[in-house]
């Protein structure tokens, strides 16, 4: 069995600030991949850009740190390109809810099997802390200094409307939870989200470690049905008391790769290419 | 040619007649000039076949079937003398002096006939296969073909129209055309398409398993031809939401070790442009197939155009290597597609296939292309046996190529980032590590510049004029030289294939020539400035046509006589 420190690559250490949530989220991904035992050759990571999207060199996995909001396209590529890899996305709330959100809602009712990680912590980061999609009306930012004039994005709600077959929220200061969130979300046949709250030390002075401690609580531990749309709405929406962690929805539904007959035959990246009969096609054209 | 207006069916009797030329062993080339919109406006499909291969469309006519009144206004003085035109009487009149009139009440046979007005573009068709005096089972063949998937009732509905309108002219106009489409005896075997599906057989046969798309025209029929061939060539085909996941997509199956491509126009390369450099930064094979329409902007969708080499070959922010080729010809389409996969993971960097509106929707028939020579090169992609304890993936080679693995290959994890990175892969902004890498990706091209073939001047050495162009541009300006000829003027051809890396050997060329003379798609000469700015050669002659209409060679011939004389 592998353990944890089996997905380290050695070469730096993250330069992220010290008590950064992306520190949890970068554990809780290496427990879940020892958990599950991953290969760490058969892992591509795929991240964004953004302070948490510079995870992939610390793991020793393949990893590709790509654009801002284009790692879900990428990490589907690499999917689709050879479809035995286990692939997994790592946004921030930035990367995935504001210049990524066209592909964010399109990946869910694509659902390849693709995990995506999104450090939610409600401010860009690495541009020096102003406010993201899911910062709350009248956050106050460098960019807002009046506060946002805009309400939050909701992406679980998003989520739900858009077809998502695994909906998730974790939070970073809470490993053994979520790592295995994440070991449930790699699992899970399909595209899954899993959405982390993340204390950000050096901007959001409200959401700290201590706030999420105090505000959250598990799923599991209400009897929630995760295959109720309607349970899982109510719990998406009702933020009045209690912040709720967990699954909050799932459902086996068709995976993109699996429905089409090119995929039957193993990954295409492994297929010959050489004398492939174009011919066949010529004869067709010929009338 | 055939006229209509647009949403009544000008495509179907256009290609039905370049079939019927197929079937007779003749070469042909099509060109449609369309608006962009579904229904109403006048739209035309203009057909050329010859006995021997065909290069460019005309703006002259033998025959003009016109389905609508449109067509009988705009177009009767591009008609040859002793040309011909079938029109509807009902609907419009014609006058002109030395051209044969063959009025048939296309709509009134339709109606009769098959009682659906919709039909008198088979009933064209019909007629004019009456008049070239081709046999009529040839085309009630086509259209049992055609239709087969629609029914048996459609079917036979369509044999009727086009039977009547075969047997009107017959009865009415016996023999009174010069012109027949007389079979060629042993003709070479052929197939049809357009540039955009001969691109796309061209990637097939080199192995692309990997497609992402948004549809733009005029590109669309690249996604078409490849969705429609997906499941017999086992290739994922992805209608995805925009360009920019469409060339992301791309670039992840490439890093998984597909060859992928992506096929856009002006504006969706546009959006595309950020990942070109991700691609080039962390040395990615990619294609990216762009056929351009005229810009700025929006500007004319359906329309053929060259302005857009400057955006391909500037494309993304900083220095990289990036292959930029263009085709000329519906073959070198097919080829050029082919060799595209190959640059692209011999040079790990992203290749652009620069086509236009004119070759990638213009429909021609050719030989099958002869494949024996076609090789795969997969360049420095390593087998799982050859990545030792030491594998660097962006190792520092002289070359400057380095040895690639792909996700899944044992001992070859490396993080490939669009941030500066070291030999390893690993970020760094260290100054010299920073260099050192800069310096060996340009250096990439170095060899290539060495591979490629240098330019050739087709046709007469010494001539008066060499008419410079690139991509499709070659084959009206080809045909050109032949009008030339006839007005006593000798040119020859000087066409430029490789952009970026400019294909070697144009100043030894220019260098024999008399008066170059540019002739290009756009308004302000693109190739003849990068001419300038790599060769040192500013070639001041240019025949520049932006209207969005592809060049005829009468017009090249009557715009180098108006230059030289
Ligand atoms: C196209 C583009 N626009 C803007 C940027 C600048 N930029 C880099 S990271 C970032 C925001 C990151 O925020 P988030 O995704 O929430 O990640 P975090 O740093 O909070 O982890 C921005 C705006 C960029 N790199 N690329
Ligand atoms: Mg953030």
């Amino acid at each position: 069995m592998r353990t944890p420190k089996d997905y380290t690559d050695n070469t730096g250490k993250p330069n992220w600030c010290p008590g950064c949530g992306n520190f949890g989220i970068e554990a809780g991904l290496k427990m879940a991949m020892s958990k599950l035992n991953l290969d760490p050759d058969n892992v591509a990571l795929v991240s964004g850009i953004g302070c948490g999207a510079n995870a992939p060199y610390w793991f020793n996995t393949y990893g590709l740190v790509t654009l801002h909001g284009r790692p879900l396209p990428v990490a589907t590529g690499v999917k689709l390109g050879n479809h035995e890899l286990t692939v997994i996305a790592w946004s921030g709330d930035g990367d995935a809810y504001g210049i990524g959100m066209g592909h964010f809602i399109h990946a869910m009712r694509r659902n390849a099997n693709v995990t995506y990680l999104v450090g939610n912590n409600t401010v860009y980061g690495l541009t020096k802390g102003q406010a993201s999609p899911t910062a709350e009306k009248g956050q106050i930012s460098p960019s807002t200094p009046f506060g946002t004039p805009d309400p939050n994005i909701d992406p679980l709600a998003l989520a739900m409307s858009s077809k998502c077959s695994f909906i998730a929220r974790g939070f970073a200061g809470n490993l053994p939870h979520l790592s295995n969130l994440i070991a449930e979300g790699i699992k899970h046949k399909g595209f899954s989200l899993i959405d982390i709250y993340q204390p950000c030390v050096a901007w959001d002075k409200t959401h700290g470690y201590a706030y999420y401690q105090e505000k959250t609580f598990d799923l599991a531990t209400v009897n929630h049905d995760v295959t109720n749309k309607q349970a899982a709405l109510k719990m998406i929406f009702d933020k009045s008391e209690k912040l709720p962690i967990g699954i909050f929805y799932k459902e086996e539904r068709e995976v993109y790769e699996d429905e089409q007959p090119q995929f039957k035959r193993g990954p295409l990246a492994h297929r010959d290419i050489e004398n492939i009969n174009i011919k066949a096609i010529f004869d067709q054209y010929s009338f | 040619m055939v006229g209509g207006t647009a949403g009544e069916g000008v495509d179907l009797p256009g290609t039905l007649f370049g079939k019927l030329c197929m079937s007779a062993g003749l070469r042909l080339k099509t060109n449609a000039e369309f608006h962009s919109v579904i229904k109403g406006y006048n739209n035309i499909y203009q057909i050329r076949a010859s006995e021997n291969p065909v290069y460019s469309h005309m703006s002259k006519y033998d025959l003009v079937l016109a389905l609508d009144k449109d067509t009988t206004d705009l177009y009767m003085d591009d008609v040859v003398p002793g040309g011909g035109v079938i029109y509807d009487p009902d609907i419009t009149k014609v006058e002109r002096e030395g051209v044969k009139l063959f009025p048939v009440p296309l709509r009134a046979i339709a109606k009769e006939k098959v009682g659906l007005e919709l039909a008198k573009n088979v009933v064209g068709i019909g007629a004019a296969c009456g008049l070239l005096d081709y046999p009529i089972d040839i085309l009630l063949d086509l259209l049992i073909k055609t239709f087969a998937r629609k029914g048996k009732e459609i079917t036979s509905k369509n044999i009727d129209a086009a039977q009547a309108g075969y047997n009107y002219v017959r009865e009415n106009f016996p023999k009174e055309f010069d012109y027949i489409i007389k079979p060629k005896k042993n003709p070479e075997k052929t197939f049809m398409a357009n540039g955009n599906y001969m691109i796309t057989f061209g990637a097939i046969k080199a192995g692309c398993k990997f497609v992402s798309e948004y549809p733009m025209t005029p590109s669309s029929s690249v996604l078409h031809c490849m969705a429609k061939h997906a499941r017999e060539y086992e290739i994922s085909v992805n209608h995805v939401e925009d360009e920019l996941s469409a060339i992301n997509m791309a670039i992840g199956a490439g890093f998984s070790g597909c060859r992928s491509m992506a096929a856009t126009s002006g504006g969706g390369f546009s959006l595309m442009t950020e990942a070109v450099g991700f691609a080039g930064m962390t040395e990615i094979p990619i294609v990216i197939v762009e056929v351009q329409r005229p810009g700025p902007s929006t500007g004319l969708p359906t329309r053929s155009g060259q302005g857009d080499l400057r955006q391909v070959l500037h494309a993304s922010q900083g220095d990289f290597p990036k292959i930029v080729l263009s085709p000329g010809t519906h073959e070198e389409a097919f080829y050029m597609a082919f060799e595209a996969f190959n640059l692209a993971e011999m040079y790990q960097c992203p290749v652009i296939l620069l086509t236009e509106k004119y070759l990638g929707e213009g429909d021609a028939n050719i030989p099958f292309p002869d494949t024996t020579n076609l090789k795969i090169n997969r360049g420095q992609l390593l087998d799982d046996n050859q990545i030792d304890d030491n594998f660097l993936r962006y190792k520092n080679t002289k070359n400057g190529i380095s040895p690639r693995s792909i996700p899944g290959q044992k001992g070859g994890a490396h993080t490939a980032s669009s941030y500066e990175h070291r030999e390893d892969g690993y970020f760094t902004e260290e100054i010299d590590e920073c260099n050192s890498i800069h310096e060996r990706r340009m250096r990439k091209l170095d060899t290539l510049k060495n591979l490629l073939p240098p330019v050739v001047i087709e046709g007469k050495e010494n001539a008066e004029v060499t008419l410079v162009c690139w991509g499709a541009t070659y084959g009206p300006a080809y045909e050109a030289i032949e009008w030339l000829k006839k007005k006593g003027i000798s040119a020859n051809l000087l066409h430029v294939k490789y952009l970026s890396p400019l294909q070697p050997g144009i100043n030894e060329a220019l260098s024999k020539t008399k008066r170059p003379i540019l002739i290009e798609g756009n308004i302000t000469a693109q190739l003849g400035g990068l001419i300038a700015e790599k060769v040192g050669i500013d070639i001041q002659s240019k025949i520049l046509d932006y209207s969005g209409r592809p060049f005829t060679p009468d017009q090249i011939a009557r715009e180098v006589i108006k230059i030289i004389k």
